[in-house]
């Protein structure tokens, strides 16, 4: 028994170590098996390491780009990271303009527990001076000290803003603080319409989508923070359905009714902003709804009705093989009579 | 929190009304029909007080579907061993059994391909665009099943799980197959398995009382279901027009099945005049119509078949009887696959001429299976939507049309059944011409010969006939069947 108890005791012990030890070589060497940001913070849901682009989704194939937790030849970067985040008042200023475009970039790069880094909504217009956000959204831009080991640009992710809620001061802050960061919406049109987003288009009652019913479109994975997205339905003209903002990490939901006078059959709703696409998708609206009684006592003589013909086909059937049996028995029971 | 007064409101209202139909029941013995109706009624009205706050009644009317729902299983497969091992209670009478069961067969399966016809021509539920909570219409969309699948899934593999799952086929099949067994055993040696026969014919005794008491639930349930059923449809008119269409086009194709086509088997099959068939057989459809209960008409049809008629005794206690549990052109042909294409149409699923075959042949396997059972018609709609992969919730959507249409549907049963029985009948040389005419008085055969000239022996019920007097007094008495309400 207690050769037993020992050995139970052992085992334990050896199998906490095995739990731990591969605990912490997973999380050191980031062997979890896909990564995915379905909250669109920018962060991945179950370790917090800030991903290459929000939505990232290993289960749908994104592939994080090479080198991309390759940590940085200079580490200091980390710390000045930091330090910035209090000494925010005079790094800003004199680098606002020119490295607001890079700050993710070094940001990213140091990641392994949370980025810290915000950056401004608006850009930052003068230099010098340390530019506070006006929205709610947004707070003040703190920029590392850009790193030689900066990869380039273009594939890494654009920066999100802050909320204002988290620390920005260094006592406040603490290590894993994560930030919700938005693409910043600058008036630069093509980085507005590199996120083509997707759409869920459904009815809100649940049933089919049909003339006169009311939609509920809802966006994801669109640029944040965008004013006045045009929502649209072509078929042969286009028809406004209405206006919405996408959010800070770029979602939105809109609820509006398909037209009354447009023609069932396929159609696209399409997202533009300042006239230009975003994205489509195509949805089949069906005929009006059969609101009135005569409407759907007659709604089967419609064109609409498919089953139309098939259901003739087998009345026919039917009538035709009455007829016959009754003229079966006829004939039978008239040579049976000449017999008899 | 805010606390919906509204919804508690209608659940207050609702449980009122429950004493009040309890102190009808038990204090005025008001008629079961009268009562259902009144529900209706009462549920309407609450429903439109109450739109959109009937949340909390909802439950109510979703229990009651479940648990008929949970009977429908062993309610199959006794239904089915017992209807089949009664055809070996005489050896002689086989000819008749067969015949009986052929012919209420066909003419479930006119009633079925009638239904077809006029459910896609009228195109009922065609842009009714249901909704059903917690269904997902996308699921339906792009469904393909080969049929050889479709085929393979006919056929029972595992009792045990095509019980738990719910396959209907499958379930009919085994029970045939058992039951088939049974008389081929029963041939050998009777006695051996006669115990067998008594315990099927004890549960099925237990599953119907079990049945009995829950539909002496359906005023309540239907109060709850109309209630949360018309507080649902204010504002969605689409839906209820679509059901009061649905409605007609049910009792159109009752008309049409009950004197159309069983006017040109009658003319055909059974040489008789229609005209003169109908006006004989009208009390009891009228008796059907207003009870709504093929058991409780039987009698009168009984009455009908033997002294109107013409058709002898034995044939007619046999194929009638055997036509409440077997068959049923209302319950188990034309209504289950009007609410099935009722359905296929307001969730715009697509659906093939292959998926309408398994539908017409799920049908026809189901009325084998489900018959017997009073509220037949729920029972038998909700196997056929189980077995073609409909959602059940459209038969909670039905069931307060349904009580209405309960109606047309037991006088077509009460048809059908009487049709069957007049043409065997003639097929069995036991139709009394003279009767039918009019030229000869009917009287009541005690012991009767039969076609090979021997004697026949009726049981103490006076309801199953033997060869020998020792098999009367020792085979237990089958219950006769109790048709739909």
């Amino acid at each position: 028994m207690k050769k037993n108890q020992k050995l139970f005791k052992k085992l334990t012990v050896f199998l906490a170590s095995v739990i731990i030890a591969a605990t912490s070589i997973s999380t050191m060497f980031n062997v979890y098996a896909v990564y995915e940001d379905c909250d669109l913070d920018g962060y991945d849901d179950a370790t917090g390491i800030k991903l290459p682009w929000v939505g990232f989704d290993g289960t749908k194939g994104d592939k994080i780009p090479a080198g991309y937790f390759d940590e940085p030849a200079d580490t200091t970067t980390t710390t000045t990271t930091t330090t910035t985040t209090t000494t925010k008042a005079t790094t800003t200023t004199t680098k606002a303009t020119s490295t607001t475009a890079k700050a993710t970039t070094t940001t990213v790069a140091n990641n392994g527990g949370g980025a810290n880094v915000t950056t401004e909504k608006t850009s930052v217009t003068k230099a010098g001076e340390t530019t506070k956000a006006v929205s709610n959204s947004v707070t003040e831009t703190v920029t590392p000290a850009i790193s030689e080991n900066v990869p380039s640009s273009d594939v890494l992710p654009d920066v999100l803003t802050v909320d204002t809620n988290l620390p920005v001061d260094e006592d406040e802050a603490t290590d894993g603080d994560f930030f919700a960061v938005v693409p910043n919406p600058s008036s630069d049109l093509a980085s507005i319409l590199e996120n083509i987003g997707k759409l869920e288009i459904k009815d809100s009652s649940g049933s089919l989508i049909h003339v006169g019913s009311e939609l509920t479109i809802t966006g994801s994975g669109f640029t944040g923070n965008i004013d006045d997205l045009e929502i649209e339905i072509h078929s042969d003209n286009p028809i406004l359905l209405g206006n919405v903002n996408s959010n800070e990490i770029g979602a939105f939901e809109i609820k509006t009714n398909i037209p009354k006078n447009l023609e069932a059959g396929k159609h696209d709703i399409v997202v533009l902003y300042k006239g230009t696409e975003i994205t489509r998708q195509q949805i089949e609206v069906g005929p009006e709804a059969a609101d009135s009684f005569l409407k759907a006592l007659s709604v089967g003589f419609g064109k609409n009705n498919k089953d139309f013909v098939p259901g003739i086909i087998i009345l026919a059937i039917l009538l035709v093989a009455g007829v016959f049996t009754l003229a079966l028995r006829s004939v039978v029971n008239i040579s049976k009579s000449k017999k008899g | 929190m805010n606390f919906d007064w509204r919804s508690a409101g209608a659940l207050a209202t609702v449980i009122v009304l429950f004493i009040v139909i309890h102190i009808l029941r038990k204090k005025t013995k008001i008629n079961f029909s009268l009562l259902v109706l009144g529900s209706l009624l009462a549920g309407i009205g609450v429903g439109i007080l109450f739109s959109g706050h009937t949340d909390w009644v909802t439950p109510i009317g979703k229990i009651y579907v479940s648990v008929l729902y949970a009977l429908m299983s062993p309610l199959i497969i006794i239904s089915v061993i017992s209807s089949v091992t009664s055809l070996t209670s005489v050896a002689q009478l086989k000819g008749i059994g067969v015949r009986s069961v052929v012919w209420l067969l066909i003419t479930t399966l006119l009633s079925i391909l009638l239904a077809m016809g006029i459910g896609m021509v009228s195109g009922v539920g065609q842009q009714s665009y249901l909704s059903i909570e917690g269904v997902n219409t996308g699921a339906f969309e792009n469904r393909v099943t080969p049929f050889a699948v479709v085929l393979m899934g006919f056929i029972p593999r595992n009792i045990v799980e095509d019980i738990a799952n719910e396959k209907v086929i499958p379930m009919i099949l085994m029970a045939v197959l058992i039951a088939v067994s049974y008389v081929v055993a029963a041939n050998k040696n009777r006695k051996k398995v006669l115990a067998f026969k008594s315990l099927i014919e004890a549960l099925k005794e237990v599953i119907f009382t079990a049945v009995d008491f829950i539909i002496k639930l359906t005023p309540y349930a239907v109060l709850a279901l109309l209630v949360t059923a018309s507080g649902n449809a204010v504002g969605r008119g689409a839906i209820v027009h679509s059901l009061i269409v649905l409605l007609i086009v049910s009792f159109i194709a009752m008309i049409i099945d009950t004197f159309l086509i069983n006017a040109v088997l009658i003319k055909t099959f059974a040489k008789l005049k229609p005209m003169s068939f109908f006006k004989k057989i009208t009390p009891a459809q009228l008796v059907g119509f207003s009870t709504q209960s093929s058991c409780g008409t039987l009698p009168v049809t009984l009455e009908t078949l033997t002294q109107k008629i013409g058709v002898k005794d034995k044939v007619a206690n046999f194929t009638a009887s055997l036509g409440t549990t077997i068959g049923m052109p209302g319950c188990a042909g034309i209504w289950p696959v009007l609410v099935a294409i009722y359905g296929i149409h307001g969730l715009g699923i697509h659906y093939t001429p292959k998926d309408y075959i398994i539908l017409g042949i799920t049908a026809l396997f189901v009325s084998l299976g489900t018959a017997g059972v009073p509220n037949t018609a729920v029972i038998t709609t909700a196997s056929v939507l189980t077995a073609v992969g409909l959602p059940l919730e459209l038969l909670v959507l039905t069931i307060p049309i349904s009580s209405i249409a309960d109606t047309g549907r037991t006088a077509c049963n009460i048809t059908g059944a009487i049709v069957a029985a007049t043409i065997v009948g003639r097929e069995e040389d036991s139709l009394d011409d003279e009767i039918f005419n009019g030229t000869k008085e009917y009287q009541a055969e005690s012991s009767a010969e039969n076609n090979d000239g021997e004697t026949t022996y009726l049981s103490s019920d006076d309801e199953t006939i033997y060869l020998s007097a020792d098999d009367a007094e020792e085979e237990p008495t089958i219950p006769v069947g109790r048709g739909c309400m």
